[in-house]
């Protein structure tokens, strides 16, 4: 019985492309800066409306 | 020769067929030349254009008639749309993005595809596949991105006006780069529907020209739903003309020291605060804001988080499959984004309701307008913004989007406007920063710039 192969992540799918590793490792590390300022964020300041909702809500009158 | 002249003017030199079918094979002709020269060009159909002319039905809408050319991420059925990519190379559009198809049925004439970034994703306008565009007004300096091509064909006095693209400052930084002005509209206002995509949420399309009069034109055809774009919101910018030369006298001006002015170079900043003088001047009210506790640098980061992580979702095969195909830049920028997890992407869109709350309630509850410049530092050149994927691209990249990127997060309106040149001969702009849907407002302020400081009569001599 033939098993399905799971698809490749992202990182794999670019590594098995030939994607130099320094090149991801530089990428990663650019990308662990950008999620501590995000973490920084606590999650209970999210609201419930998208910024499309707000939009929505704010556009002028006919 | 037609050059530098403003839609209207175009729209009456058009009035006649036999006009309008000279004007567009003149319009065709000096793209061919002048955007071969300034490496702007990448698509013309004269045949298409003299056609479109000879068939026009002319009406009084002020396009009809005029001869324009758009970025190359601008659909059309059966045009080149590689998205500024060689990993695209001869991909033909299969539909007429929604904006084009407003501007064909005003009447606007379209002779061909100008110059982008590879993807759009990049702010100094260099790409190694379709051409690195040379600002008009000196050719050793970069015109900006991604809507390069565009800025410097309108620059030049080619055309008077040409669509950009504006993700992260992708229409600003070129409109300022080259004098122009330029329109990043409202969340929602325009459609995206048939442009070559980089970020699904953060997208915008929008003119560039040399006067505020034709950037209210171009907004205004361009402008309103279309349910093919899932973002598109059901509005228009009202009558912009009513109040359009009212002046701004009375009006509410922001100046915000932290962030946007001790975030910039001394020479930037100094021009900015003459434009608080001249508004001044002009009868408006200047009231300092104190936006420190807005995170306004965490927006800048979050907006470069955002387009990484869906740039990727969009482009992740191609790198893989074609990377070796793609600009240094671009395989850096979209792998970035390959390391974010999808409640970070879920994080990231949920975030940017609430700043831009916070950012009206705090800014421009009791203001019309804030003003900040657009680039960070005096304009650089092509050589020195050269520098591909190397360690220092990413830190170059954000810096250039400081004052651009937030409201790309916030999905406010912005329309920049030139103010004069610096010290190396280059144009000096800031931005004008309204409240969702103000954008008549933002026009009839920037049209009373455009009056005060007359930069329409300046010309590039490159």
């Amino acid at each position: 019985m033939m098993t399905k192969q799971p698809n490749p992540s992202p990182l794999d799918r670019l590594t098995d492309a030939g994607l130099d590793p320094a090149l991801i490792d530089q990428t990663r590390q650019t990308f662990d800066q950008w999620r501590q300022v995000l973490e920084s964020i606590p999650d209970d300041t999210l609201g419930e409306d998208s910024l499309n909702d707000v939009f929505d809500q704010r556009k002028p009158k006919p | 020769m037609n050059r530098f002249q403003s839609i209207t003017a175009l729209h009456d030199i058009a009035a006649q067929p036999e006009d309008r079918v000279a004007l567009t094979n003149a319009v065709v002709d000096d793209l061919a030349v002048t955007g071969k020269t300034l490496d702007a060009l990448v698509y013309l159909d004269r045949e298409f254009a003299v056609d479109q002319a000879k068939r026009l039905t002319p009406s009084d809408h002020p396009l009809s008639g005029v001869p324009l050319a758009h970025k190359e991420l601008y659909g059309r059925d059966g045009w080149p749309n590689e998205g500024g990519s060689k990993t695209h190379q001869g991909q033909l559009a299969t539909e007429t993005a929604h904006t084009i198809s407003r501007l064909d049925a005003h009447g606007a004439i379209d002779c061909g595809r100008l110059t982008s970034v590879e993807f759009a994703l990049g702010v100094t306008g260099h790409n190694d596949y379709a051409g690195t565009p040379k600002n008009p007004w000196n050719t050793a300096y970069i015109c900006g991105g991604s809507s390069s091509g565009s800025a410097a064909m309108v620059a030049a006095g080619v055309i008077p006006a040409s669509l950009g693209s504006d993700t992260g400052g992708s229409i600003r930084l070129p409109a300022a780069a080259c004098g122009l002005v330029g329109i990043k509209p409202s969340h929602g206002l325009v459609s995206r529907a048939g442009i070559f995509p980089l970020s699904a949420s953060l997208d915008t399309s929008g003119p560039l020209t040399r006067s505020v009069e034709d950037a209210a034109i171009m907004l205004d055809a361009i402008a309103g739903h279309d349910p093919h774009d899932p973002l598109s919101l059901d509005a228009s910018i009202g009558d912009w003309r009513r109040d359009f030369e009212k002046g701004i006298e009375g009006v509410r001006i922001a100046r915000a020291e932290h962030y946007f002015l001790s975030g910039v170079d001394a020479p930037v900043a100094d021009a900015t605060e003459a434009v608080f003088t001249t508004a001044a001047s002009l009868g408006a009210t200047i009231a300092d804001v104190d936006v420190s506790s807005l995170t306004l640098e965490i927006s800048n980061t979050l907006n470069v988080m955002l387009i990484a992580s869906e740039a990727a979702q969009l482009h992740l095969d191609t790198v893989a499959d074609h990377h070796r195909d793609m600009n240094d830049q671009t395989v850096m920028r979209v792998i970035t984004g390959i390391h974010a997890r999808a409640d970070e992407q879920a994080k990231l869109r949920q975030l940017r309701a609430d700043m831009m709350v916070r950012f009206i309630d705090h800014v421009l509850a009791e203001n019309d307008v804030l003003i900040t410049p657009v680039w960070p530092f005096l304009l650089p050149t092509i050589t020195d913004t050269d520098i591909g994927s190397k360690p220092d691209a990413a830190p170059l990249v954000q810096r250039i989007g400081h004052n651009t990127r937030p409201f790309n997060f916030l999905g406010l309106p912005v329309v920049v406007i030139p103010i004069g040149l610096d010290s190396n001969g280059l144009p000096l702009s800031v931005q004008l920063v309204g409240k969702p849907f103000s954008e008549a407002l933002l026009l009839r302020v920037a049209r009373a710039f455009d009056r005060a400081y007359a930069f329409w009569d300046q010309r590039p001599t490159g």
